[in-house]
């Protein structure tokens, strides 16, 4: 507790960079030989960056940690660590490590283990640096060096359907990039300032400007986290990549557009509710108006997820979809956080905590998927069942992710929709009651779920199959991380109060969140009173009776029309215009434009001529 | 009658934006590649003729100092000088393009534009 | 005193040396080469030495022979033009380095000799534009420039480059001519050719002699947009930059389109002066051509099937983002024009370089004929890559500051418009690179093609490209290193 310990602290994201870069540099020299080397080098710079970040706690908790870089990029960068990318920071540390655990078996199968682990590490480092990021512009930087290096690890297995879901993955993330770059221009376009600040400066201007600005954020953003009608290269690359991929993909890189669009909606609280009185109220209504907008982008995507998960037969593809429903739940917590203002502190507080829950119970989802494939090499749901016979103790464990997922009491899903649920009601009691048809939607949503995890589970692991399993196939050190998903999940549906005590609640009273609200609606918050207990148990029926439903009428078989795909709308129509334009002028134009070089000089001449005379004339 | 008098007055300028027409009309329509560049020529001799008739004056004599006489007005030098440096590097560019012309017969066979677009077929194939 | 004479040092020793060469024996070629590595070192040094006395002393005028600069040849000497000549040298010399091998590939052993003749008048020339303060001697030193640098596109003996360089040569001279007949009509008006003398009448003689300077200015546009490739005059640019060898098309894309560039700025702020071109309403349609320019570059770009074309559309809209930024008109505008015009010719210089390396390693230019070549060839794939992706405009390479300058700049006249073309054609070039860069990293190389021997990467190809684009990188982290130096320059240029 000297000096010395508080230096260090102080210069943690110093550390963790140099840290980084040097595993970087190091892997590539280890090549099969040192397989164990290098896996042990890989598990150990995780464990010791995040238990570094970790360490931070109690200078975080008394107020943010801010780290200078002065000179890069003009006018130098900086790092802030505060209560919100502190939870995040150390949680995506946990993911990345047991999902590390996970895949020293899973990739051991293929090839190319040097370049993956590499482009590990660099997303891993990129992740953290995003959410370590204090200004704009470091944070654009680490949000691009995260898309490309993940890129790289979506196409892990080569092949032309592989490359082309990557593509379509790739183009979307720079057209992200692209929509967050437009933002950061025209909020700094005057002040040449590159802070979260100055985004809440440009917000109290009067105009339309202020939406449209929000509205790029919230579009690139968006992409990266999967919301509607960006959602479309979720299932496609899914369907593609490694699963350790998809699990840590699903886990945390959707989370940071989570978190960018949380930044944006919280971004003026600090000025608003501290500082001068003319400005906040606009400030307080722009911000309004925005999480509402939010608020719908939210639920528009629970509802299209779930329904397009229900007519889904391939398990990853399924298991994407709910990503997608799963972040419109987040998502439509952050707009509660940001339309409600002070009394917003349901929807923080929900949305965070489901962020940290989705990323638990989701990975564990993938890899029960995961282990499905490998022991009997089938995607579809509709061939297999029965495999609770042959692997019970998957069969247990995905027992306890689908229960997470669908909000059991006793595990963690139950806790975070619970108060995403009480931030809905928040909404339509302090708010507009047009947000009751909201909650309605709410819990649609959530009966959907519950009936396409009833799917999953029973046509996979029970009734009666005669799928073959492959033997000697050993997966005992695929189990230890997926059991320690599974214990989370648990101990966190248990005790929940630990997390929300030490890093929730305090994050969201730092963010300026009514205390007494956060104390009347959270601190004392029983997660075992009726109500919430009655409501779940509702919503089990309803899924239930959806689920009969379904199999009755043959209804899970249903395909959408062609025309209705918003990949066809948006993505298609783009890549299509942009390769056949080009080939269209070419053809026509080059050669005529090649013949006319001295036609065009004189057109040029005679007409700029012909300006100038008559422009003397006026 | 005094437009007709500014015209014979400024009969070089005019002459010279003229053949300037004349010339880059010639680029223009010709696909023989000869008379493209007989076209620059008449172009650059447009120029020249510009240049060095802004450095008339009027009633002046040639820019020889006459020790004799006093208070001489001379007609400007200084165009004419410097449209020997333009003519030294017209020709240069002629000379360069008619070497050109001859490597592009040797390879083709014809210096007709058209007919040399032809046989390249198809420009982005290179 | 000394140090004055800097400037006229480097030129005596590029043209001297450019006349020497012809005159050695045949086997000497590799003493030749190493002279020639040496006087562009002392160039440099110069060159560096030069800015540093600039810093010291202020703008100084060199007059030729000690003549008065109304009547004799004049060069001035100030931060702008000290800055652009230590660029241009330090990437003369590394082009050099590249070039000897390159150019032992492509051209007939008797010529070699003569390219290096050629390249180093067109340095000479290079020099002279950028530090000519007099239109005249600017018009003989473009001349030189455009000869040259049609020569060495067609020193190598194919078809298709005869043809090329004979259009260059062409719509080149018409350019010129276009510019000559500016000159006149400014000569005609103001008497003077000296470019400090102009700018100080140029107010009189605005107030009387107004259509004759428009006509110049209109012969005068037309002439240099010809001449940097702006849009519509760009035609001749992608046929050139196909058929050179690859060290050619890096000095006209580095050295003789910036150094134009550098000729504009001149032209516009000493000669004529902002504020007549404002008020002319010039400048919008120069920012509609910009753009147009910028669009039309990168959509066409997308069909190309020749790596080397494909990069001469994407200079083309490169040029339009330079012109763009300096019709603006702004102090940061013309910050960013700077910026980007170093930045984008070390990118395409690394691009370049890696595009010819690739075709002396294996003899292949066609976009889709790079499958899988990352394996066998990993470093200059690795240049491209991140060249590429400067280009585009990520984050942490120069391209991208350039970019993010210009965005300011252009929201700071409030044209919103044009930002969003800038994003539009940031997404296309994405669109032309990636598929490249991917196919060349993740696919694996058709059968016919595997078999088949590889030429050994020889180091003086690979040391140039990988400092380039190191040094690429710097500036992408530091911008401060050049934006420093552009910020000053912008101060020395416009003359008060």
């Amino acid at each position: 507790m000297g000096t010395p310990h508080s230096v260090i602290l102080l210069w943690v994201p110093a550390l963790f960079i140099a840290f980084g870069l040097f595993e970087i540099l190091i892997i590539p020299f280890l090549d099969d030989n040192h397989r164990i080397v290098r896996r042990i080098s890989v598990s150990v710079f995780i464990f010791f960056s995040t238990l570094l970040i970790m360490l931070t706690y109690k200078e975080v908790l008394n107020a943010p940690i801010v780290y200078r870089i002065s000179y890069i990029f003009g006018k130098g960068i900086y790092f802030k660590i505060d209560l919100l990318n502190y939870t995040l920071m150390v949680f995506s540390g946990f993911m990345w490590f047991v999902v590390g655990i996970f895949s020293f078996k899973d990739i051991k199968k293929r090839e190319r283990e040097r370049t993956f682990y590499f482009f590990y590490i660099l997303t891993y480092i990129s992740t953290i640096g995003t959410m370590m990021a204090g200004d704009l512009l470091s944070f654009f930087l680490f949000f691009e060096i995260m898309t490309f290096s993940s890129y790289a690890l979506m196409v892990h297995y080569r092949g032309e359907k592989v490359l082309e879901a990557g593509k379509e993955y790739l183009y979307m993330g720079i057209i992200g990039g692209l929509f967050i770059l437009s933002g950061i221009l025209i909020t700094s376009a005057y002040t040449q300032n590159y802070e979260w600040a100055d985004l809440a400066e440009k917000l109290a201007t009067p105009g339309m400007a202020k939406y449209l600005v929000a509205g790029l954020f919230i579009a690139g953003f968006g992409i990266k986290a999967g919301m509607v009608p960006f959602h479309f290269w979720v299932p496609k690359v899914y369907k593609e990549a490694p699963i350790c991929v998809n699990a840590v993909s699903s886990g945390v890189m959707t989370k940071v557009g989570a978190y960018g669009i949380l930044r944006v909606a919280t971004v003026v609280f600090p000025i608003a509710f501290s500082g001068i009185g003319a400005s906040s109220k606009v400030l307080l209504e722009t911000t309004a108006n925005i999480g509402g907008a939010i608020i719908w982008l939210g639920i528009i995507s629970m509802l299209v997820g779930v329904f397009l998960a229900l007519i889904e037969g391939d398990m990853k593809k399924m298991l994407a979809y709910h990503s997608v429903s799963q972040m419109g739940y987040i998502i439509m917590g952050i707009g509660v956080a940001a339309y409600l203002g002070s009394a917003g502190a349901r929807g923080f507080v929900g949305s965070v905590y489901h962020m940290i829950n989705h990323g638990i119970f989701k990975a564990l989802l993938f890899m029960v998927a995961g282990i499905v494939f490998f022991s009997t090499e089938e995607m579809s749901m509709y061939k297999l069942g029965g495999l609770w016979r042959k692997k019970p103790f998957v069969a247990f464990l995905a027992l306890i992710a689908v229960f997470g997922i669908t909000g059991v009491p006793g595990f963690n899903g139950f806790i975070s929709k619970s108060i995403l649920h009480g931030a809905i009601v928040d909404a339509y009691q302090y708010g507009n009651p047009v947000f009751r048809y909201a909650e309605l939607a709410f819990k649609l949503a959530s009966a959907g779920t519950v009936c396409s995890f009833i799917k999953f589970y029973g046509f996979i692991f029970l009734g009666k199959g005669d799928i073959e399993v492959k033997e000697g196939f050993r997966q005992l050190r695929m189990m230890v991380p997926m059991s320690i998903l599974a214990a989370v999940t648990v101990i966190i549906g248990l005790w929940p109060n630990w997390i929300l005590d030490n890093l929730l609640i305090p994050a969201s009273t730092s963010f300026y969140y009514n205390p007494s609200f956060v104390q009347q609606y959270i601190s004392n918050i029983d997660f075992w009173k009726s109500k919430e207990i009655v409501s779940a148990i509702i919503t089990y029926a309803a899924g239930f009776g959806i689920f009969v439903l379904g199999i009755k009428y043959h209804l899970f078989h249903m395909h959408l029309p062609k025309w209705i795909s918003a990949e066809r709308v948006i993505y298609h129509s783009v890549t299509d215009l942009c390769e056949e334009l080009p080939n269209f002028c070419v053809k026509r134009y080059e050669k005529p434009l090649v013949f006319g070089d001295v036609i065009i000089y004189a057109i040029l001449l005679t007409s700029i001529l012909a300006y100038f005379v008559f422009s003397q004339l006026w | 009658m005094e437009t007709l008098r500014g015209i014979v007055d400024n009969i070089n300028y005019i002459g010279a934006l003229t053949l300037f027409v004349i010339g880059l009309y010639t680029v223009l329509t010709h696909a023989n590649l000869l008379k493209k560049v007989i076209g620059i020529n008449i172009m650059e001799t447009s120029i020249f003729l510009f240049f060095v008739s802004t450095g008339y004056v009027r009633l002046a004599d040639s820019p020889i100092i006459d020790p004799n006489k006093a208070n001489q007005i001379f007609v400007n030098p200084l165009p004419s000088a410097l449209i020997l440096t333009g003519i030294v590097v017209a020709l240069s560019v002629t000379v360069y393009s008619l070497s050109l012309i001859i490597k592009i017969y040797e390879e083709y066979g014809t210096i007709d534009l058209n007919e040399i677009m032809e046989m390249r077929g198809n420009l982005s194939d290179g | 005193m000394h140090a004055q004479h800097f400037v006229i040092i480097k030129l005596i020793l590029l043209l001297g040396f450019a006349v020497i060469i012809p005159t050695q024996r045949k086997g000497t070629y590799g003493r030749i080469k190493l002279f020639m590595v040496t006087i562009l070192g002392i160039v440099t040094t110069l060159s560096f030495a030069n800015y540093i006395n600039v810093l010291k002393t202020g703008t100084f005028y060199y007059d030729f022979g000690n003549w008065q600069n109304f009547i004799g040849v004049q060069f001035r000497i100030d931060e702008f033009s000290s800055v652009f000549a230590i660029y241009i040298s330090v990437l003369a010399t590394l082009i050099l380095i590249y070039s000897f091998k390159d150019i032992e590939n492509l051209v007939s052993n008797k010529q070699c000799t003569n390219y290096y003749t050629i390249l180093l008048v067109m340095l000479f020339s290079v020099f002279g534009l950028v530090y000519a303060n007099d239109l005249f001697n600017m018009f003989v030193f473009m001349e030189i420039l455009s000869i040259t640098s049609c020569a060495i596109v067609s020193i190598v003996r194919r078809k298709k480059s005869y043809l090329a360089s004979f259009k260059y040569l062409m719509i080149n001279t018409i350019g010129s001519l276009s510019i000559l007949k500016g000159i006149a009509y400014i000569y005609m008006v103001s008497g003077h050719l000296n470019i400090s003398k102009i700018n100080e009448s140029m107010g009189m003689l605005w107030e009387s002699n107004q259509s004759n300077i428009m006509v110049a200015i209109a012969f005068m546009m037309l002439g240099f947009a010809i001449k940097v490739a702006a849009f519509p005059m760009h035609i001749w640019l992608p046929d050139v930059y196909e058929s050179a060898p690859a060290s050619s098309a890096a000095f006209l894309s580095a050295l003789a389109n910036k150094v134009y560039v550098v000729t504009i700025i001149k032209i516009i702020y000493n000669v004529i002066g902002r504020e007549i071109l404002y008020e002319l309403g010039l400048m919008d349609m120069v920012l509609f051509f910009a753009a147009a320019g910028i669009i039309m570059g990168s959509l066409f770009a997308i069909a190309q099937k020749n790596i080397k074309r494909m990069l001469a559309y994407s200079s083309v809209a490169q040029v339009g983002y330079i012109i763009l930024a300096l019709a603006l008109n702004t102090p940061l505008g013309n910050k960013a024009a700077l910026f980007h015009m170093i930045s984008h010719g070390l990118l395409k210089t690394a691009l370049f370089m890696s595009v010819g390396a690739i075709f002396y390693q294996c003899n292949r230019e066609k976009t889709k004929q790079l499958d899988g070549l990352a394996r066998r060839s990993p470093i200059e794939l690795a240049v491209f890559a991140i060249a590429a992706l400067g280009i585009v405009g990520i984050p942490g390479t120069s391209g991208f500051i350039g970019k993010l300058y210009l965005g300011i700049a252009i929201l700071q006249v409030e044209k919103p418009l044009l930002l969003l073309v800038v994003i539009v054609s940031s997404f296309f070039s994405a669109f032309y690179f990636l598929p490249i860069i991917i196919s060349a990293f993740v696919r694996d190389e058709a059968k016919s093609a595997e078999e088949k021997e590889m030429k050994k990467l020889p180091k003086t190809l690979v040391y140039p490209m990988v400092i380039i684009i190191i040094f690429s990188l710097i500036i992408g982290f530091y911008p401060q290193l050049v934006t420093v130096l552009a910020e000053r320059a912008v101060n020395a240029f416009v003359l008060n």
